[in-house]
């Protein structure tokens, strides 16, 4: 409240000072002249294969681009195609749901405890006699009645544990990856994914002229700027990289410029990260086992003609 | 504080490969080298006064990272290291400062005062409290300078010379520069697909990596663009599929032909001129402006953009000359042209997703110039005019105060005057304290 007040109180000072421009209304956005032009830009809203006539044939596409991007120059390098069972589902936010509350309740540590009259230290002699003090009957001092006595009813250590069908958690994954790949915030790079540091940073470094204090903050500069040139920096929300194992210079370079993004081995990995920050930076190994640790609800027992419809993993179409 | 032994430690077991099962989804081994803490390994007792840490950053680079990862002198127990030291420690000794060629500025001979304990003087008191002591020195906005990253445009210039970037640093943003632009890349997509083996990255590279944005960008957008059967576009005349595909390949070929020596130059100059006056037919275009680019586009016939992009690798290679990289011969001299410098297109990343949206080459142009996101819902209103038609519809970029209510049918001014001649405060309380009845009436005691 009073932040609020000191807020307007200062709002009307400036209000009333000499500076103030001279007319305070309320701007009303109506649209200018320059921005009643039909936007060039605007993208058509039409979506497409939401209706379509009986007599067309059903047409859905069978398999999706996936471009390998070198890191961090971010040129293409080779193309693949996936499966849209892999990186082109359907949105389905409750399935989305489904999964981060199962994460949510799996990682609860649970350890909150509390004693219970049996488990206060004490002596369970009887306070005060049962009759003639003119007081209320009083057993023991442990009585969850008693300052210093035990809790009724409290926390005790637990499992919080909830349950979901591996499939359903598997599905959504996927709706997860495919979710950012719709979106343009999946992007795939070549193995071995490395934050490049500069090689006479790195020989400074390594003579120890600079000192730890000073080698951080260079390196939290120096990714902070990557990052920016990128547009991946905190401005666009931040950046998730994943990666098969730990990387000395990425993990290292992304805890100090932490404000710019994050840095996960695979099996750090869930769903909530893949839901988090703006875009997600994964190598190509690292999403391949990802999918192919996660497509339980894929397998199925109908073989058409000998052949399962199980779909393959990506398929290199540019090498 | 140094952290780094000046010695690099000869013990390969800090450096070796870290014991990883060589998976699919360890990165090569330079990358992976974690090296372990090397206080298990024998130190020598004149710098044991500096404690050896892990190193935090290592080199990606391949020659690097075998320098140090060469062990040094096999087994290394601690009598033979610290003779071999006194021998030859220059040898093992990590690059002095003056040894490393760089640009940083980086402050020498960091003097740091000692710590209490350590004052020998017995009159020393130190301070209970900061309150009136100067502040000397420190290190925490050294790199917020931006002459100690010693290039000109501070960590910005720093880290834009010191990565390779595929794309320049600004996007172009102007419409019809990019539908030109666009138009080529699609040209010569098609023209590439059919021709050369497609699925050959490298192959078609080397095509593209040679014939910049502005490199006959007229012979090039002059081919015509039509729905083929099926939709999906296609080049309606023959001759153009040849002649475009023909100044893809003349310019690789050049581009090698001057990188394979000097002594066939003089022919490749003659030759160069000739295809030049052959092809002097349509003026050649020096700088791609707006304007330009606008006349360009308006000479077309607009039904291209109908045309479809069906093929994956067609689409791959259409979002791939969009990096494609200038070699600014024209504005280098020849002792520079070894060091060419590669500046580099419209640096818009077109992701898969997007890709497989546009299906028509229209909706791919209105991908590449969407402007960006608005922050606020207003600006949405603002741009889209959704509520234009609506006379009674206004939208505000902020809250209605009562304030602006008052000023909308124009009483704040006499409010205002009314308060000032019976001394109220005009917003807040002023002196008077505030209502002491809100907190009852808020429920808050």
């Amino acid at each position: 409240m009073a932040g609020k007040g000191m807020k307007s109180l200062s709002e009307a000072l400036r209000g009333l000072s000499l500076a103030a421009q001279p007319s305070r209304t309320l701007p009303t956005r109506q649209a200018s002249v320059v921005c009643r032009r039909a936007m060039a830009t605007a993208i058509d809203t039409k979506p497409a294969n939401i209706t379509r006539s009986v007599t067309e044939p059903w047409d859905p596409i069978t398999s999706v681009p996936l471009t390998i991007y070198s890191f961090p120059s971010l040129e293409p390098r080779s193309l693949e195609s996936w499966s849209p069972k892999h990186l082109h589902l359907p949105l389905r936010r409750d399935i989305l749901h489904l999964a981060v509350v199962y994460e949510g309740d799996k990682t609860r540590q649970g350890t909150a405890s509390s004693k219970t009259r049996w488990e206060v230290h004490g002596s369970h002699r009887k306070i005060r006699p049962q009759k003639g003090s003119g007081r209320a009957r009083a057993g023991t001092r442990q009585s969850p009645l008693y300052r210093g006595g035990g809790k009724s009813h409290g926390p005790k250590p637990r499992d919080f544990s909830t349950k979901l069908n591996r499939k359903v958690y598997d599905l959504a994954w996927r709706t997860a990856l495919s979710y950012r790949y719709r979106r343009g915030e999946l992007i795939v790079t070549e193995d071995g994914m490395e934050l490049p540091l500069p090689d006479d940073f790195l020989q400074l470094a390594e003579a120890g002229v600079l000192g730890r204090e000073l080698e951080d903050s260079f390196v939290c500069k120096y990714v902070a700027e990557l990052m920016t040139a990128l547009q991946w920096d905190k401005n666009h929300g931040r950046t998730t990289f994943i990666t098969g194992d730990r990387r000395p210079n990425l993990f290292t370079g992304l805890d100090i410029a932490g404000e710019n993004g994050r840095a996960l081995e695979l099996e750090d990995v869930d769903v909530k990260d893949l839901l988090e920050t703006g875009r997600i930076v994964i190598e190509r190994s690292a999403l391949r086992e990802m999918i192919k640790e996660h497509s339980s609800d894929l397998i199925s027992r109908v073989a058409v003609k000998g052949l399962s419809n199980k779909p393959t993993l990506g398929q290199v179409l540019v090498r | 504080m140094r952290r780094i032994p000046r010695l690099r430690t000869p013990a390969p077991a800090g450096f070796a490969p870290s014991s990883v099962p060589a998976s699919a989804l360890r990165a090569p081994p330079v990358t992976v080298t974690a090296p372990s803490t090397l206080s298990s390994t024998p130190r020598l007792t004149t710098r044991a006064s500096h404690t050896s840490q892990t190193r935090r950053y290592l080199s990606t680079t391949p020659l690097r990272a075998a320098q140090t990862q060469q062990p040094q002198n096999g087994q290394g127990p601690a009598e033979d290291l610290q003779s071999l030291a006194e021998d030859d420690a220059e040898l093992y000794e990590a690059p002095t400062p003056t040894e490393i060629n760089t640009q940083l500025v980086y402050p020498y001979g960091v003097t740091t005062a000692p710590l209490t304990a350590e004052v020998a003087d017995p009159s020393y008191k130190p301070a209970e409290t900061a309150d009136g002591l100067e502040e000397v020195g420190g290190l925490s906005g050294w790199w917020d300078e931006p002459t100690h990253w010693g290039s000109e445009g501070g960590v910005a210039g720093y880290v834009h010379s010191a990565t390779s970037r595929f794309g320049p640093a600004e996007r172009v943003t102007d419409s019809a520069v990019l539908e030109v632009l666009t138009k080529r890349a699609i040209v010569e997509a098609i023209v590439v697909a059919k021709f050369a083996r497609a699925n050959k990255r490298k192959h078609i590279d080397r095509l593209f990596a040679h014939s910049d944005a502005l490199h006959r960008l007229e012979k090039i957008v002059r081919a015509e663009i039509v729905v083929g059967k099926n939709g999906e576009a296609t080049i309606k005349e023959n001759a153009d599929w040849q002649r475009v595909y023909g100044v893809l390949k003349a310019a690789a070929r050049y581009a090698r032909r001057q990188e394979e020596g000097e002594e066939t130059g003089e022919r490749d100059v003659a030759e160069a001129q000739e295809v030049e006056a052959k092809e002097a037919e349509t003026p050649a275009i020096e700088e791609l402006t707006p304007e330009v680019a606008k006349s360009l586009v308006e000479s077309w016939d607009k039904g291209w953009k109908k045309a479809e992009l069906r093929d994956p690798v067609v689409k791959f290679f259409v979002s791939f000359p969009f990096h494609l990289v200038l070699f600014m011969l024209k504005l280098l001299t020849p002792a520079l042209q070894a060091a060419k410098r590669i500046q580099q297109l419209t640096g818009h990343r077109v992701p898969d997703g997007k890709l497989l949206s546009a299906l028509t080459i229209d909706s791919l142009l209105k991908q590449l110039v969407e402007p960006p996101k608005p922050k606020k819902l207003a600006e949405l209103v603002e741009t889209q005019g959704v509520f234009k038609d609506l006379s009674n519809v206004r939208v505000f970029p902020r809250r209605v105060t009562p304030i602006d209510k008052e000023k909308m049918v124009g009483r704040w001014k006499i409010i205002v005057k009314e308060l000032e001649k019976r001394d109220l405060p005009v917003i807040g309380t002023g002196k008077h304290s505030g209502p002491i009845e809100k907190k009852w009436i808020e429920g808050k005691a």
